[in-house]
């Protein structure tokens, strides 16, 4: 189901209406029932796996609760029902993904290991399943946090300003994914960067390498966008997504302001477990980055762009951790240089990045190639 | 947006800007949505 069709957009308006209208104690009742009819109705296959994985989860913090070999059971099963989902899905004749299942799991490990921390709120059955079952990040994501969900949840009254920010919020994720990236940048400047690719091969393939990573972006922040909107509309506010990252001067500060709710997830779970275990923050980076290239498809692309991106990120903590010692002043102009430097090499490594995960191998290559001599 | 230009220009004034804003995206929006999408990708240069 695509995020303009009519379906959907009433099935997003039903659950705000619905929403408001149900008696506090019946609103996280209905979220999940919403949720759920939303998930049998679009495949029924989907609802169900959803549902047994919410049972194995409250399970876990529940008769399983306080006992390590019960939540650790729990998460490798999770987590392995996504692997086996998600390397099926990436090869031809596999199994198809459950929908929202790759958000989902990641929300269901958040909540075992939150409650075996005893890192939770005391909460209702009915408030758990209204934070695996939300609408808004269902489909999507964010991967928001139980604890403050379940602050809004018993928090919520109508709020005119959370409205009208939510209305706002999905008006402009909606322009980006329609306006700007399907209009402006694939239907208008990608066939005028083709125009340009006989006389000009360099310039056409770096600027479609650019309006490949912008349309990528634009896109997923756009779904982001949409989902956070209509959140609000509901009464929610769910952690943020994307925060300019392209203005990000090293490659450390772009995996922060990008897919924050994952790579947050990501620090919070691995990169911490990782290294506590280990004290070595370079292996833990590149753990850490490898589980981000597989939560997107278990394919061999996805492995090499996982260990450059943690190649990138322990070489960035090397660096930072070296020139983070030296107490001598930089005058003006060197560290706006610095600055400069950081950013261009970052903007254009995950710019080369995004382009070897878009495209099959040989095609990559082909853009490589031009981008390196100059013809096609 | 009317939370950030309330102050500086007014209620009434901010209302309507965000009002003629949100009216333009909401075309936009509309207009591009019916529009095909182009299915291009760099193996088509």
């Amino acid at each position: 189901m695509e995020i303009l069709e009519l379906s959907w957009l009433a099935w997003i308006a039903l659950s705000v209406v619905t929403c408001w209208l149900l008696p506090g104690r019946w609103r996280p009742w209905g979220i999940a029932a919403f949720a759920l009819a939303f998930l049998v109705y679009m495949d029924p296959p989907s609802a169900l796996i959803l549902a047994a994985m919410a049972a194995i989860t409250w399970w876990a913090g529940t008769r399983g609760g306080g006992r390590r070999v019960g939540v650790t059971a729990v998460v490798v099963l999770l987590l392995g029902l996504l692997a086996v989902f998600k390397y099926s899905a990436s090869h031809a004749g596999g199994f198809v993904m459950p929908l929202g299942m790759s958000y989902y799991t990641f929300r269901c490990v958040h909540y075992a290991l939150e409650r075996y921390k005893k890192g939770l709120p005391p909460h209702t059955v009915s408030e758990f399943l209204a934070y695996l079952f939300f609408l808004p990040t269902i489909i999507a994501g964010p991967i928001h946090r139980f604890p403050e969900f379940h602050r809004d949840l018993r928090r919520t009254r109508l709020d005119g300003s959370l409205l009208s920010e939510g209305f706002e919020r999905v008006l402009y994720g909606y322009a980006k994914i329609l306006v700007v990236s399907g209009w402006l940048i694939q239907s208008r400047l990608q066939p005028w960067i083709a125009d340009l690719g006989a006389s000009q091969p360099w310039l056409s393939a770096y600027l479609y390498m650019l309006s490949a990573g912008f349309m990528g972006y634009l896109t997923f922040a756009g779904y982001s966008d949409v989902a956070i909107g209509v959140a609000r509309l509901t009464g929610f506010r769910v952690i943020e997504n994307f925060n300019n990252p392209f203005a990000s001067r090293n490659i450390v500060e772009f995996w922060r302001r990008w897919h924050i709710s994952l790579t947050s997830w990501v620090r919070d779970y691995l990169y911490a477990t990782v290294f506590s275990l280990t004290r070595k923050p370079y292996l833990a980076a590149m753990a850490a980055m490898l589980v981000i290239g597989l939560w997107h498809e278990i394919t061999s692309r996805y492995v090499v762009w996982g260990l450059a991106h943690g190649l990138a990120v322990a070489a960035c903590q090397w660096y930072l951790r070296r020139t983070a010692d030296r107490s001598r002043p930089v005058s003006r102009g060197r560290a706006m240089l610095g600055a400069f430097t950081g950013w261009f090499v970052t903007f254009h490594f995950v710019m080369l990045s995004i382009v070897f995960v878009m495209h099959d191998f040989d095609r990559a290559m082909d853009i490589y190639r031009t981008l390196l001599t100059g013809s096609r | 947006m009317y939370g950030w230009l309330q102050p500086r220009v007014g209620h009434r004034v901010a209302v309507a800007v965000t009002a003629l804003w949100y009216a333009l995206l909401i075309v936009l929006v509309l207009l591009f949505a019916a529009e095909p999408p182009a299915d291009f990708r760099y193996d088509d240069l």
